[in-house]
Formats: structure tokens, sequence, C-alpha cells
């Protein structure tokens, strides 16, 4: 599976108003999946809301040891069934979120993180 | 390594990605050729072989981390074209400095401040200015994180000792926006600026160019709400740690795009 670089369409975006990333990959089947991540806490765990392409939502506080990145694809253990492929600029994008990056916002609200 | 280290000299300098665009095209802006020139002079001048880059961006909550890698990548960080806002993709490569980062580590856990290793590359905080200033040297990317304005002052302190211990000539740079106000920007706006961030940006360069950066706490809380400068102002207390309060010479000052406050300060080292 090969996903295109089209920056009208961002694998990842910030939402500085909202304060939360949003990440979406398509899995296997080309279905679409969202990670929102919501929150990062006081020891850098996030919490991130996972919707599946039912529109399930799986909600689970991680930390970056818990995600699996490789050039094209993103995964997470604690949903084992989730596997998507992602533009290998939008992985390394999420890979440095999860580390503590905070990117120029997408969506620009009046401060920053 | 050896005892006859340095920190040479700190700089405060702006990070947007519109950076490597006008660096790229040949621009003539002040805010690019100054940038240029402290590359000429980090290199040249002051023989510097270490660069120590905190990124205003690598912001995380927990620790202060330091990347010991020996190679760091690039990786995009910013909104891709369409313009007004979207920028041109660009890609950075420098060689690390592990044995300089585990020193860091090491003076950081020694002063009792929580620091920790953490594989993480260049965000474009680090790459940006340091790609426009044409740096090539050994470098350690590290965080600025979440964390008390005193810590990142100890932080500022124990970098500069491990350096100084480490045999290395080195330079920091820690880069940030005085006002920050992205939600404001307006790229046509030529000769306006906003009102809150030019009395915001002017009483941090006042603050700053008398040797009293730690002072910019001080300022007005709804003031400083308005203006929301870069990474909550902790570059400038970093700064001020490592560099024992030294004042910084503004090298160049715009307020940007309506909204963003563009200063570069380069601050000696005062003995301790």
């Amino acid at each position: 599976m090969i996903a295109t670089l089209d920056p009208l369409h961002p694998h990842f975006i910030y939402d500085a108003k909202r304060k939360v990333g949003t990440a979406r990959g398509s899995d296997k089947q080309g279905k679409e999946w969202l990670l929102e991540f919501r929150e990062r806490h006081d020891d850098d765990r996030m919490t991130v809301a996972v919707i599946d392409p039912q529109g399930e939502e799986h909600r689970v506080t991680v930390s970056e040891e818990d995600f699996t990145f490789t050039d094209n694809t993103v995964r997470l253990a604690a949903l084992p069934q989730m596997r998507i492929f992602m533009h290998p600029v939008y992985v390394k994008k999420l890979r440095g979120f999860t580390r503590g990056n905070i990117p120029t916002p997408d969506i620009a609200g009046p401060s920053l993180p | 390594m050896s005892a006859e280290g340095a920190l040479l000299q700190s700089y405060f300098v702006p990070n947007g990605s519109y950076l490597m665009e006008l660096a790229e095209d040949g621009s003539t802006a002040a805010v690019v050729q100054v940038l240029q020139g402290i590359g000429r002079t980090i290199e040249q001048e002051l023989k510097a072989d270490a660069v120590i880059v905190a990124s205003p961006h690598w912001l995380p909550k927990s620790a202060f981390f330091v990347d010991p890698g020996a190679i760091h990548e690039s990786f995009h960080d910013y909104v891709l074209r369409p313009a007004p806002f979207g920028r041109r993709f660009y890609t950075h490569v420098l060689p690390g400095d592990p044995a300089l980062a585990n020193a860091l580590i090491a003076a950081g856990e020694a002063e009792g401040l929580p620091v920790r290793a953490k594989s993480y590359g260049m965000d474009h905080g680090a790459f940006c200015p340091l790609k426009v200033m044409g740096v090539r040297l050994p470098t350690v990317s590290i965080s600025i994180s979440q964390r008390p304005f005193e810590e990142c002052v100890r932080w500022g302190r124990a970098i500069r000792k491990a350096v100084e211990k480490s045999g290395r000539r080195a330079v920091l740079v820690a880069p940030g926006n005085l006002c920050h106000r992205l939600d404001l920007r307006d790229e046509s706006a030529r000769e306006d600026y906003f009102p809150a961030g030019k009395a915001f940006d002017s009483r941090v360069i006042e603050l700053v160019t008398a040797g009293r950066s730690r002072d910019i706490a001080n300022i007005d809380r709804e003031l400083w709400r308005a203006a929301a400068p870069e990474a909550d102002g902790r570059p400038l207390f970093l700064i001020a740690g490592a560099s024992g309060n030294a004042p910084g010479r503004l090298l160049q000052y715009q307020g940007a795009i309506y909204s963003v406050g563009d200063a570069t300060f380069a601050f000696d080292t005062l003995a301790a």
C-alpha cells in the first residue's frame, strides 16, 4: 500500500484551538482509522481516542513505547487489530509528536502547545 | 575529553519554517542575513566544535530530554504548502555528539534535575535555524520541555558546566519567538503589528538587553497571555542559566506578519 503525500489532505494535523493532534491512516482494506491525541499528561503518557472504520471509539492511555513505527505503518500495542498505512513524512511527524513534539498548528489557536 | 571546554556564545533566534524559503530564494531580509552571519561566526570566528540546539517545539512534560544519537535526521513538523502559511518541504541531517550528549545528561542528573536520553532527531525548531545558518558541526538536540522557569535556568547552568568539563568549544542555540500569536497572523501585514505584541516584545527586549532575562517572568500576566510567547519564553530562561544572566545583544528585530515577534539575540558567557 502506498500513501500519497497530499498537503491538502495531511495524515497528521495539530489543532491548537482544541490542543488535539489527529492522525489518519488506512488499513489493508483501505478503510480509514483516526487517532485523536486528546491529552498529554504530566508523565508524558497520552490519552488517545482511536476511531475504527466502523466508527467505534477506543479510548486508551498510552506512552510512546506503545507505538511501533515502520517507514509507512503505525501500530499500537493496546489495539493489535490496528495496523495503518500513512505517508512516511507523516509517520515521522506522528512519531515526533508521541515523543513530545508540538508542531506548527494546522489550526492556529491563541496559545501553544 | 580535556578540561578546557567553553560555552562560547548563546543565541536566541527565530525558527519559522518560512526562513528556509527566504534563504533558498536568496532573500536579503535582515532576519535571514543575521542568521547566516551567526553561522559564519560560529564556524569561522568562534571556531566552535559543537552546537547544542534546544527546540521550542520539543515540549514534553516529564523531564528535559537529550538525544545522544550519532546522527540527527530532521522530521517535518510544520504545515506544507499551499501558501500563505504552508511552506516547502525541507530536510536536514547533522552529525551528533554522543559524548557531549551523555555529559549533559550526567550534569543534569548531578544537578538533581529530571534529564533523560531520548531518540528524537530534529524538528523544524532545531533544524530550520541551523540549516539557514549553514552550520555543519556535530550537534546535540535537546528539548525545551514544559518545566518550571527556574528548572530551565538550572538546566542551562548544568549545560554550561558539562560543556566546560567536556573539552568542547560549544555554542547554545535556543530558538523561539517573542510574541507568537499564530492565530492572528496576516501574511499581507507590512506596516501593522499587534499592539499587545509590540508592548510585550519591547518589554522583553528591554529586559534581555539589560541582563535581566529572568525578570520577564514578572511581566503582567494579561500581557503575557495576549502575546503567548513561543514555548512560554523558556528558551530565554535556559540561556539565562547557561550564560550567567548575560545581557543579550539585539542583532535584529521585526514584528512580522502582524503577530510574530522575530528577535535575534547573542549572549556572551559571563564568568561564574
